[in-house]
């Protein structure tokens, strides 16, 4: 009886183990996402600046402030986290285009405000891949729990179902070229 | 060949007049040498190791070394020692970046009576200022667990660890294999130690080709370089200065640590740190 006793209260501490981990496992991912938006804010925040000084030396690049308008606009009635995810690509590509599209203005490259406000950009696209590799480990993780034994069993009967990783836009993947941005 | 006639006087010599000579003339010598040393070594090495240095834009103070309290500050190592040794300081800017480095050796004792003394660091201590912006804590450890218990029973030791701040899992399979990586901030971790980060780490640890554990802190980085060596130790008093062999060998000590600054690519500032 007393053998019988102890297996189950095993059984339910690992039960509740595991049911815990699961969770911690989810909640992880969310706070990670959650990350993500914080950073992509801050650049979000940045955008205007940027915008603003290069403005007044690039005068002849209209084409792309226009864009860059047309995007942040976009991104601010995105719902959808694919939709949002898409946008913000985009407006890290045109910046980046407009990087490149710099080296023919060196009145704005020796601005010192513009010089700032670049190195505040990078700062904000490197942490913001930081936010995404860590949301990238904590899915891993998450999903690592999901699929193993005997985890998987409670993440059947709990319904925690597998979650999809961030994939680096093809886009981002290749060099960007100023020509290409422009055309398109 | 020692003439035979050398070997019979000298036997003649000590028969004759014993033992005590010799050995009266051997402290003698050992006090000479260590009244002459001392002032030898330390003007070979305020002039020579000084000129070497001062060839890649350092500057060199035999006696000072990495102050305790920037050994503490860098958590590499939870133990406390009860020794604490340096000497050979060299501080310099190169580029951009401020760095200085000392060998360290410290210990701590263990036993009652029978004091032992282990080794906690032996090595260089290096501390560069770092390009990026940070506010927490990050930690870059030789993974002991992982390589000797193999990556599942090994990780689950590293999540073990209680000393450490939360365990960091990176994507770069080749880096995991190597450190251990902890630290207070999941984010600001990755934002530091970037892909083009870890890979350079890698080649230090090559270059090196020993123990190598970094940490990050209060915009600095701390690296401790285990190296079973003195550094820069004068030759002997009765040999030549101008022994190249040797001074390529220290002028290359020197260049492989200011290499650091290059390898990790701390001149390039192109975030917010200028």
């Amino acid at each position: 009886m007393l053998l019988i006793a102890g297996i189950a209260v095993v059984l339910l501490l690992g039960a509740v183990l595991t049911y815990n981990n699961l969770v911690g496992s989810r909640n992880n991912v969310e706070n990670a996402f959650g990350t993500i938006d914080v950073m992509l804010k801050k650049r979000y925040d940045l955008l205007p600046n940027l915008v603003e000084v290069a403005k007044t030396y690039m005068k002849h690049e209209s084409d792309i402030f226009t864009r860059i308008a047309e995007l942040r606009a976009r991104a601010q009635s995105a719902t959808t986290t694919d939709e949002k995810v898409a946008i913000e690509n985009q407006i890290s590509g045109t910046i980046k285009g407009l990087m490149v599209t710099v080296e023919n203005y060196p009145d704005l490259k020796a601005n010192d405000q513009f010089t700032m406000l670049q190195r505040s950009w990078n700062e904000t696209e490197e942490q913001i891949s930081a936010a995404r590799r860590a949301y990238n480990a904590a899915v891993t993780a998450y999903n690592n729990a999901v699929d193993k034994f005997p985890s998987n069993i409670f993440a059947g009967i709990f319904n925690f179902r597998r979650k999809e990783v961030f994939v680096i836009a093809e886009t981002e993947r290749q060099n960007v070229s100023a020509k290409a941005l422009f055309n398109s | 060949m020692v003439p035979l006639h050398l070997v019979l006087g000298c036997c003649y010599f000590f028969l004759k007049v014993g033992i005590w000579p010799l050995l009266l003339a051997a402290v003698g010598f050992f006090f000479f040498y260590q009244y002459h040393a001392k002032p030898f070594r330390n003007s070979y090495k305020t002039q020579i190791i000084a000129t070497l240095a001062q060839a890649q834009g350092l500057q060199y103070n035999h006696q000072a070394c990495i102050s305790r309290s920037e050994y503490d500050q860098s958590q590499i190592f939870v133990t406390t020692p009860d020794r604490y040794w340096g000497d050979d300081m060299l501080t310099g800017t190169v580029g951009k970046t401020g760095i200085r480095f000392s060998e360290l050796h410290t210990q701590y004792k263990s036993g009652g009576k029978n004091k032992t003394w282990h080794t906690i660091f032996r090595g260089i201590f290096f501390i560069a200022d770092f390009n990026k912006h940070f506010i927490g804590e990050t930690f870059v450890l030789p993974d002991v667990s992982e390589n000797a218990f193999g990556s599942t029973l090994g990780g689950f030791f590293q999540k073990l660890n209680m000393v450490r701040p939360q365990l960091i899992k990176l994507e770069d399979v080749e880096f995991e294999k190597h450190f251990a990586i902890y630290g207070t901030d999941q984010v600001e971790a990755r934002y530091i130690l970037s892909p083009a980060l870890m890979q350079r780490i890698l080649t230090l640890k090559q270059k090196f080709n020993t123990k190598v554990a970094l940490s990050f802190i209060g915009s600095h980085v701390y690296i401790a370089i285990t190296i079973n060596k003195t550094l820069f130790e004068a030759p002997w008093l009765f040999s030549t200065v101008d022994n190249y062999k040797q001074l390529e060998e220290f002028h290359t000590d020197i260049a492989m640590c200011v290499e650091i600054v290059e390898l990790l690519d701390l001149n390039t500032r192109i975030w917010t740190k200028e």
